[in-house]
């Protein structure tokens, strides 16, 4: 008997350990099947492709930085992400960005990727190098490393200044044939187009003919001419019919800025005027669309009340001119008067009442930041434009004003044209909670992109939701011919926002511009997660947009 | 010296050696980059997005530069002032059988139709056969992409046969392991017509059942829905509870409100149903097509119940006199589960004989029922009956029973996209043939842009557009289709805004249309001027449950 329970006992045994053998055989070959297919699934969102179409409800497979699978995936992804009643969009693209400069110092741009922006556009000013140079930025933009995606215009008045200095005189036709050399120069180096600010002097100098001449070669590369236009209150429509007719005859697609109508009395009017100048020239066939952000106030630069000829010269000039009585006394006057070639900002803006202060880039002017011109002259006992002009000459850096010059209706306006998407105009924080790189206090560095479907989708029902991200996603995309961005379709490059609807809201006021919104869950950059529930991860998956002229 | 003399010797040789191969590597690369570039087009990606003016360069039959192509294209087209958008899809196609004899399926890409969805009525082989059907029309090759349902109803009649029972626990156990065979042989869901017997047997639940199978394999549940009149809301709501318990995705067919005193308030209630759905999170949309008159068996007319065992059993029943008595009367009271055609076409004089089997009735066609009897001194519903035993129930009919406004109610609702209802002609009809079908089958697409977009202006071309490309690809889970974006599949047609028109009528159902230059399937040129170029680079769409 014991020996037989000894038999049953070494069966035992046996059996046990074959049993534990075939369990170690089964685990690692168990292990193997439920390995990740993907890098990153998310699960049931309501899917909108950015196209424009009503949501779907599927999971998101990404694998090498695409999308692999859109629809039922059985597969699971090293990173799972559960987007039930939430929202999966493609990443939203600041069409109208300013961190050129910036992303040299911090690529992580906190602020942009915190309101679901995944692409960053810059270059109203210009490149932060020169045209020979621009190739080597994009390359070291590369090397530190980016969250964002980011691709830059380089600026007609960088070509203009490098051979002509800040004259505001034409160019001989040997100049001009430099100034297209350094255009050539920049196109070949990545550039994805031309642009000009030309309300800002030395921009402002330039004429009609010498920007088609230089818009030609940006057109040759592919490129695209982009204007802050000439003037954006009563001359608005000539000022876009200028863009139009460089784009006609420099051959290329024509973009205007931050389409705006500034002007008090043509509220209501211009902007419906304007639009229909636009689609007078798309339907000559004409390539030409807009860009708005989502405030009734712009900012920018004090200076800008100052009348443009007070530029020519340089900042020495300006100084010069302003510390000069007779001179003060003629540019005050203009103010009221108007000037040649200058757009009147502080008329646009129905008087200093309605420009605050928002940056003094002074310690002892910094009690006036967010104060009207109005209140700080009666405070300092001056004239409005006595105050603006030595607030902009004690400031050590640019100074900085937001200006209340547009009408809810309008923005609302433009926002319903099919052809406008959405730019912020700012640019990203050196650190997350400041101003902007550039030193400007306006809540659209914060908040811009998730306003527009807070208030204007969800609030006001100015739009609906799937057509809001078409102008944030596929829109854009396909205008600035990003090659396989703006839409969630197997093969694209998977940028990507989670939000929720309910929750969604830009925090951002003028009072407070620099609070982050709530509601952006996750945002994927190039397949890697930037933004984990609310959280920046440090992750720097951005890629440089480089134009189609490129010769690497 | 020396030495300075024969370094630069060998720099020339070595100039001269290598100067004109590497400028002849040069050549061959850069000559002809691309298979295809359409050039200078008005470029509408799909997306609903405005058009942009651009090249766009295709390459392996996909898309692989957009904007302005440097490279040369092997062919070159010009589309100055034309539109380049990508290819339509029609996603209520008939065509499952004809691909099999003809695959080039003139009619639908000379209306611009590059992706075919099809099977209302099912596939055209049962379950177990459809792997090798699929790889049939692969073999014999097909001019459009294809894809296609399987019939909930071919797994019913396989297991329950013509009978109006419910299938007992058992066997509804094998009709659900049929629609997995088909799942994983690729089809994209499971679809019903329940208005036709048998399909119109299967209750709620046998179809939740069903269709819980499909979802499984991220398929869909697509219906002809049970009513289309006045019972429409309720119908929808079926749907919705068959795709909301089924945990899947559902699409109503050709969405209309056929019920002449509900014209004006149906197709409304019908849309908030759908948007109350999405609302709570249900994945449903519809398609449409874009006649006011529907096309189907003349037999609709008849009570459901009739056709309980099959054809021979319906053409008994109408012979016999006393159940033909009852069935007329049921014609003017209603028949439980039936849906009264007649009735929501507003009479019979809104029943047009469309074609019979029956070479005597050529004469009646496109004559409406009334007509018909009165040429008979015949009770109208005793004419129909008898067309419908005469032809051996071989009789198609036009039922005028939609509104116009209803029409373009529906169309601008933002989930519907577009569906022709109709199969590929075996081959093309001269297009001087009169009557004998319906306009839909030729003109269907085209017909958005030139009546709703240009001439009523009821939607933009972008939006049109994106109802026929980006929303049916991505509703469909159909990968890398429906926008023109680098890397996806280059399914594309070229059009002259001006000039596109949609020429078939209910009286000359067989023009084809003018104004499409080019169609392109999959980077191939299968259009070219109006004629079918022969090329068959079609792929079969295979749903995503397919397993290989």
């Amino acid at each position: 008997m014991p020996r037989l329970d000894n038999k049953m006992q070494n069966l035992r045994r046996t059996v046990s350990l074959l049993l534990l053998f075939v369990y170690a055989l089964s685990f690692p070959l168990k292990a193997q099947v439920a390995e990740p297919v993907y890098d990153v699934v998310i699960r049931n969102g309501r899917v909108l492709d950015g196209s424009g179409n009503p949501w779907i409800l599927a999971d998101v497979a990404i694998k090498d930085g695409r999308f692999a699978r859109v629809g039922k995936v059985d597969g699971k992804g090293r990173r799972e992400i559960d987007a039930r009643g939430r929202y999966v969009s493609p990443g939203w693209i600041d069409v109208m960005d300013q961190s050129g400069g910036v992303l040299r110092e911090n690529g992580l741009a906190e602020n942009k990727l915190l309101m679901g922006v995944t692409t960053a556009i810059g270059g109203e000013g210009g490149t932060p190098a020169p045209a020979e140079k621009v190739g080597e930025y994009f390359a070291e933009l590369e090397k530190k490393g980016i969250s964002i995606n980011f691709g830059s215009y380089f600026s007609e008045t960088q070509a203009r200044v490098a051979v002509l200095g800040t004259s505001s005189k034409a160019p001989s036709p040997e100049e001009l044939t430099r100034m297209k050399a350094i255009m050539e120069t920049a196109m070949k180096g990545g550039a994805i187009g031309m642009t000009t600010a030309l309300i800002y002097p030395p921009s402002s100098y330039a004429t009609t003919d010498e920007l088609v001449e230089m818009a030609k070669v940006a057109g040759q590369y592919g490129g695209i001419y982009a204007s802050h236009i000439r003037g954006e209150g009563k001359e608005l429509v000539q000022s876009v019919e200028e863009a139009i007719a460089i784009g006609e005859r420099g051959g290329l697609p024509v973009e205007v800025f931050h389409l705006k109508a500034a002007y008090q009395p043509g509220w209501g009017k211009l902007m419906s005027e304007a639009g229909q100048k636009i689609e007078d020239a798309r339907a000559r066939g004409v390539d030409v669309a807009a860009d708005i952000y989502m405030y009734t106030a712009g900012g920018t630069g004090l200076e800008a009340v100052i009348p443009s000829w007070a530029f020519e010269g340089g900042a020495e000039k300006l100084v010069e001119r302003l510390k000069d009585p007779a001179t003060r006394a003629r540019l005050k006057k203009e103010i009221v008067t108007g000037s040649p070639g200058w757009w009147n900002i502080v008329e646009a803006s129905g008087g200093w009442d309605n420009i605050i202060l928002a940056n003094a880039q002074n310690k002892d002017n910094a009690r006036f930041n967010g104060k009207s011109l109005a209140a700080i002259a009666k405070e300092l006992k001056k004239e409005p434009a006595d105050a603006a002009f030595d607030l902009v000459m004690q400031g050590s850096g640019r100074v900085y004003a937001i200006y209340h010059m547009m009408s809810e209706q309008d923005v609302i306006t433009a926002l319903k044209f099919p052809w406008t998407s959405i730019g912020s105009d700012a640019g990203a924080s050196r650190k997350p909670g400041e101003p902007d790189a550039i030193g400007l206090s306006h809540p659209r560095a914060y908040g811009n992109h998730v306003r527009l479907i807070a208030r204007y989708v969800r609030d006001q029902r100015v739009l609906s939701l799937e057509e809001a991200i078409r102008k944030m996603t596929s829109w854009p995309a396909t205008r600035m011919r990003l090659a396989s961005r703006g839409i969630i379709k197997e093969g694209c490059w998977a940028d990507v926002v989670v939000f929720d609807y309910d929750k969604l809201q830009d925090k951002a006021t003028y009072e407070q511009p620099l609070l982050s919104p709530t509601g952006i869950e996750y945002v994927l950059v190039n397949g890697q997660v930037v933004i984990d529930q609310g959280k920046h991860t440090g992750a720097r998956p951005g890629k440089v947009l480089y134009g189609p002229g490129r010769t690497s | 010296m020396n030495c300075f003399h024969r370094a630069v010797a060998l720099a020339l040789v070595v100039l001269i050696l290598c100067g004109p191969s590497s400028h002849q590597l040069f050549a061959q690369t850069a000559d002809t980059p691309y298979d295809i570039v359409i050039r200078n087009g008005r470029v509408l990606d799909g997306s609903g997005n405005p058009w942009i003016l651009a090249d766009v360069a295709i390459k392996d039959g996909r898309f692989v530069a957009i904007g302005r192509v440097a490279g040369k294209g092997k062919r070159e087209i010009d589309a100055s002032g034309k539109y380049v958008t990508p290819g339509w899809i029609d996603m209520l196609d008939a065509s499952g059988n004809v691909l099999t004899t003809n695959g080039l399926a003139e009619s639908k890409l000379l209306q611009g139709v590059t992706s075919l969805i099809a099977g209302e009525g099912g596939t055209p082989v049962p379950a177990e056969k459809l792997a090798e059907y699929f790889a049939g029309l692969e073999k014999s090759g097909i001019s459009p992409n294809f894809g296609t349902y399987y019939g909930a109803t071919q797994s019913r009649v396989a297991i329950v046969g013509q009978d109006s029972r419910s299938p007992t626990p058992e066997e509804l156990v094998r009709m659900k392991a049929l629609v997995e065979t088909a799942m994983k042989a690729g089809a994209l869901g499971i679809s019903t017509a329940l208005i036709y017997p048998p399909a119109s047997y299967s209750k709620t639940e046998e179809l939740i059942e069903l269709a819980s199978v499909a979802g499984r394999y991220g398929g869909f549940y697509v219906s002809h829905i049970r009513g289309e009149g006045k019972e429409l809301v309720e119908s929808i709501n079926e749907a919705i509870t068959i795709g909301e318990k089924g945990g899947l995705p559902v699409e109503i067919y050709h969405l209309k409100a056929a019920y002449q005193p509900g014209w004006g308030t149906l197709m409304r209630q019908a849309g908030e149903t759908i948007e109350k759905a999405r609302a709570r999170g249900l994945d449903v949309a519809a398609d449409m097509y874009l006649y006011t008159a529907g096309g189907t068996s003349l037999a609709a007319v008849v009570p459901s119940w009739a056709a309980d065992g099959g054809r021979d059993k319906l053409l008994e029943r109408l012979k016999d006199p006393a159940s033909r008595t009852r069935l007329k009367n049921e014609i003017k009271t209603g028949s439980p589960g039936w849906w009264n055609i007649v009735e929501a076409s507003g009479g019979w004089k809104q029943v047009v004989l469309a074609s019979s089997g029956n070479p005597e009735h050529k004469r009646f066609e496109n004559k409406n029922i009334e007509q018909i009897a009165t040429e008979w001194n015949k009770e109208p519903a005793d004419a129909a009956f008898d067309l419908i035993v005469e032809s051996n129930g071989r009789v198609g009919a036009l039922y005028f029973m939609m509104s116009e406004s209803d029409v373009e109610t529906a169309l601008k609702y933002p989930w519907v996209s577009l569906g022709s209802d109709a199969a590929a002609s075996p081959k093309l009809v001269d297009p001087n043939t009169a009557g004998n079908g319906h306009p839909r089958g030729y003109g269907n697409f085209p017909r958005v842009i030139a009546e709703y977009v240009r001439k009523k202006k009821v939607i933009t071309l972008p939006e049109a557009i994106r109802k026929i490309t980006s929303w049916p690809a991505t509703r469909l889970r159909l990968a890398s289709r429906g926008t023109i974006k680098e890397g996806n599949w280059a399914d594309v047609v070229v059009f002259d805004y001006d000039k596109i028109q949609d020429n078939a009528t209910y009286e000359f159902p067989f023009r084809t249309p003018t104004g499409i230059d080019q169609v392109l399937v999959n980077g191939e040129v299968v259009i070219e001027n109006g004629k079918h170029t022969g090329a068959r680079p079609g792929k079969v769409l295979y749903g995503q449950g397919r397993v290989q």
